[in-house]
């Protein structure tokens, strides 16, 4: 049972793969304006001799089988908005950073998640209700704006720390607290609920009425038993890291896929376009199938042959 | 010694002079190469790599002659096949160059660039001996040695292309000539780059202008441009001071397509351009612009002074004599916060005082342009910067052959003086013939409305002595010095 749920698994990553590489093809060739389309007009020829270079003058169907084939062997081909860069060196350059920051601002989303609904959870002081209540206003805050706002109190009023083009760890920190806070005011949420849901389960409540200690009452039966839908959203909430990361790079001058990948469809770059948007995908994909293998494991009641 | 931080909002798209389109990388280059000409700070074209240059009499010919001693920087002297070289790769189809066409009036050039004839030597460009070039020109050209200020011209080292194919131009193979050589380089992040004397300069890319002026304020940018000025924040800036101007050869226009109704009748466009009142635009851009009747630039020889010809009652008699009320009126522009405001305001000018509801529509950039050639609107906004300092330039654009005549028109009496004025070269005579042009093109036929001239603007720190941006949109590097 086992091997047939890895086959499934395996065969639906690949054919998702494949539709995406086939539609950002086929809807790169809907958007009006071309790659070469440019504010000074280039004479016919010259722009015959390009197309040719880059093999556009070919017809649709066949630069669609070699896209498919060259992209089957990881080669993007060359960038046509730097055209001394491959597709492969521009995902390489700028994963790294982007990389990083998405998984350092996922452990942070959550590590303060947890800790803060442990904090919160049954606490009705005054501060742990302004924090609760604050928690829903970071929600709808968009990134953008959280980000602008931290450089104006953080950079620009107390002069705590630079930023830009992250040359240091300190430039860390601003980017992954914009990109995490609203995720971590999400989860937070979500953990509670789920966490008031064990509360009232009869095992937690047999817990309580046997006098455990706080600490051990809240970690191994209450946490424990409600961190499900926090896996679940972890697939989500990359999809959020990914997309926030567009804003976030841009605003803090960080030079990852966020910021190649807006820059590309500005230019129209369809080989960049093509290589980022399949790097998306494989990473997004990667880490669902992985939470997917992750259930069983954290509750013992989910089993693999249910699927 | 300090680095000078300089941002700069896009990053170059490639540092390959014969393949560079783009300002940014045109702001590298000049600072890391240089071409047979460069134009001074007061604009005047002078010899830079060569020693002089002159039109052979009584033929289309022209000889530039190279100074002697002059070195790369792998200590290899420069010789003149290194500009044949270039040109060759320049011309080759399989280099597919933007600006290949640059060298067009070259006899033999265009045949060479469409594959017609595959044999270089046929073509007319020949290095005579180390340091004389002779080429033959199609028919005398007095902006030709203006073209020899561009990156595209520049020479190149065909010996390191031929060793290191694509990567020549990465920064450990990357062999230059210019004052400035480039130290070290991140993809999207920065360059760094050093003089002979120790100078050291840094760019600092960042497309976003508000995190761009957080930086600056923060001390770590010296020069802010342009691009990363947020628009919001100009009235600010100014009121304290902090906002340098330097005019550019920038120009900005509405064209009109002549061959649809109502603007195939130029009288009507006569009146479009009477009912608006350029210095508005002066005052909502925040004085960072200046109104013009000239389509060629202040500064270039045939641009003309401005007079302000706002006259809305009589634009409003003529338009009163033709039967406009029905017709749709639509008027196209790039989507920017500055472009949809100005179209904004002529919408009101044109509704106020021609009683005419004008549609406006700002489209993003490479839809605004492929909406121009797939269903071109009745009048749109474009501008033109310089490729190189000559009239010429400009005024090409709206001949009948040009690719960025986008108004459909076609004169022959126009193109003939265009034609003259390009191979004529006393001034008094171009200017002659520039001055005929521009008034048919303005007001006569009314075919496009000069807007405004657009200048550089841009922050210095206060650790920065003065210094300006060149007309042509760019630092050079060796006019920075740190107060002491």
């Amino acid at each position: 049972m086992k091997l047939n749920f890895l086959i499934l698994k395996i065969t639906s990553f690949l054919s998702v793969v494949f539709i995406v590489l086939t539609l950002t093809f086929l809807l790169l060739r809907l958007l009006p304006g071309g790659p070469f389309d440019k504010d000074k007009r280039l004479p016919p020829q010259i722009k015959q001799n390009i197309e040719k270079k880059y093999n556009l003058d070919k017809p649709l169907i066949e630069q669609y089988l070699k896209y498919v084939k060259n992209s089957l062997k990881g080669d993007f081909g060359m960038s046509y908005s730097y055209p001394d860069r491959s597709v492969k060196e521009i995902i390489i350059e700028s994963a790294g950073i982007s990389l990083k920051i998405g998984l350092l601002s996922i452990l942070f989303t959550f590590i303060s998640t947890i800790l803060l609904s442990i904090y919160l959870f049954n606490n009705s002081s005054f501060i742990s209700l302004l924090v609760k209540n604050s928690l829903y206003l970071f929600v709808g805050v968009p990134t953008f704006l959280i980000g602008a706002i931290l450089i104006i109190v953080f950079t620009v009023k107390f002069k705590f720390i630079t930023f830009g083009l992250i040359s240091k760890p300190a430039d860390y920190i601003l980017p992954i607290i914009t990109l995490s806070l609203p995720s971590i005011s999400y989860l937070t949420n979500l953990l509670l609920e789920s966490m008031n849901e064990t509360k009232s389960k009869m095992f937690s409540r047999v817990a309580r009425i046997n006098k455990i200690n706080k600490y051990n009452y809240i970690l191994n039966y209450i946490l424990r038993n409600s961190l499900i839908p926090l896996v679940t959203a972890l697939g989500p909430i990359t999809a959020f890291m990914i997309t926030g990361s567009f804003v976030v790079e841009s605003i803090f001058a960080i030079p990852g896929t966020g910021k190649a990948f807006i820059l590309s469809v500005i230019n129209r770059d369809y080989t960049v376009i093509c290589g980022l948007t399949l790097f998306y995908t494989v990473v997004l994909l990667t880490i669902n199938t992985l939470i997917d293998f992750l259930y069983p494991i954290l509750d013992k009641r989910v089993k693999i042959d249910e699927y | 010694m300090e680095y000078i931080n300089i941002n700069m909002s896009s990053e170059p798209g490639t540092l390959d002079w014969n393949l560079a389109t783009d300002s940014s990388s045109f702001l590298i280059i000049n600072n890391i190469m240089g071409g047979l000409t460069r134009l001074n700070n007061k604009l005047e074209l002078e010899n830079n790599l060569a020693e002089k240059w002159f039109f052979v009499e009584g033929k289309n010919q022209i000889i530039f002659k190279i100074k002697k001693g002059i070195l790369w920087s792998d200590n290899v002297e420069l010789k003149s096949y290194h500009f044949t070289d270039s040109w060759e790769r320049l011309l080759n189809p399989k280099t597919a160059a933007d600006y290949a066409y640059f060298l067009f009036d070259i006899e033999n050039a265009k045949k060479y660039n469409s594959g017609k004839i595959k044999n270089f030597m046929q073509v007319g460009v020949r290095a005579i001996d180390d340091y004389t070039i002779e080429i033959d020109l199609k028919t005398k050209k007095s902006y030709f040695p203006s073209l020899m200020s561009f990156m595209s011209t520049f020479p190149i080292r065909k010996d390191l292309i031929d060793l290191h194919g694509e990567s020549w131009i990465k920064i450990e193979n990357l062999v230059t000539l210019g004052p400035y050589k480039m130290i070290d380089r991140k993809n999207n992040s920065y360059m760094t780059f050093k003089d002979k004397l120790e100078k050291k300069i840094k760019i600092i890319i960042n497309e976003n202008s508000t995190s761009s002026l957080a930086m600056f304020e923060n001390g770590q940018l010296d020069i802010l441009d342009g691009g990363g000025i947020p628009l919001l924040e100009i009235p600010y800036l100014k009121s304290k001071g902090m906002i340098n101007t330097n005019y550019q050869f920038r120009n900005n226009y509405i064209g009109f397509n002549v061959n649809k109704k109502p603007f195939d009748d130029p009288e009507t466009r006569k009146a479009f351009m009477l009912s608006i009142n350029k210095e508005v635009f002066e005052s909502i851009l925040q004085n960072t612009v200046n109104a013009t009747n000239s389509w060629i630039p202040k500064g270039m020889i045939g641009n003309r002074k401005y007079n302000n010809l706002y006259d809305p009652k009589k634009a409003k008699e003529i338009i009163d004599r033709k039967n406009l009320k029905k017709t749709k009126i639509k008027f196209l522009f790039p989507e920017s916060p500055n472009n949809r405001l100005i179209a904004e305001v002529l919408q009101s000018m044109w509704k106020e005082n021609l009683k005419i509801n004008v549609d406006i529509q700002g489209l993003e950039w490479k839809v605004y342009l492929s909406a121009l050639d797939s269903d071109r609107p009745n009048m749109f906004r474009a501008g033109w910067a310089a490729d190189y300092p000559d009239p010429h330039n400009f005024m090409n654009l709206f001949t009948c052959k040009s690719g960025n005549n986008e108004t459909g028109w076609c004169n022959k009496v126009y193109d003939e003086l265009i034609r003259k004025s390009s191979s004529e070269i006393d001034e008094k005579e171009r200017i002659k013939y520039y001055d005929n042009a521009q008034e048919i093109l303005i007001h006569k036929e009314n075919v496009i409305i000069p807007l405004y001239e657009s200048n550089q603007i841009y922050l210095k720190s206060n650790r920065l002595e003065e210094f300006e941006y060149s007309k042509m949109g760019i630092i050079n590097f060796s006019d920075l010095n740190l107060k002491n």
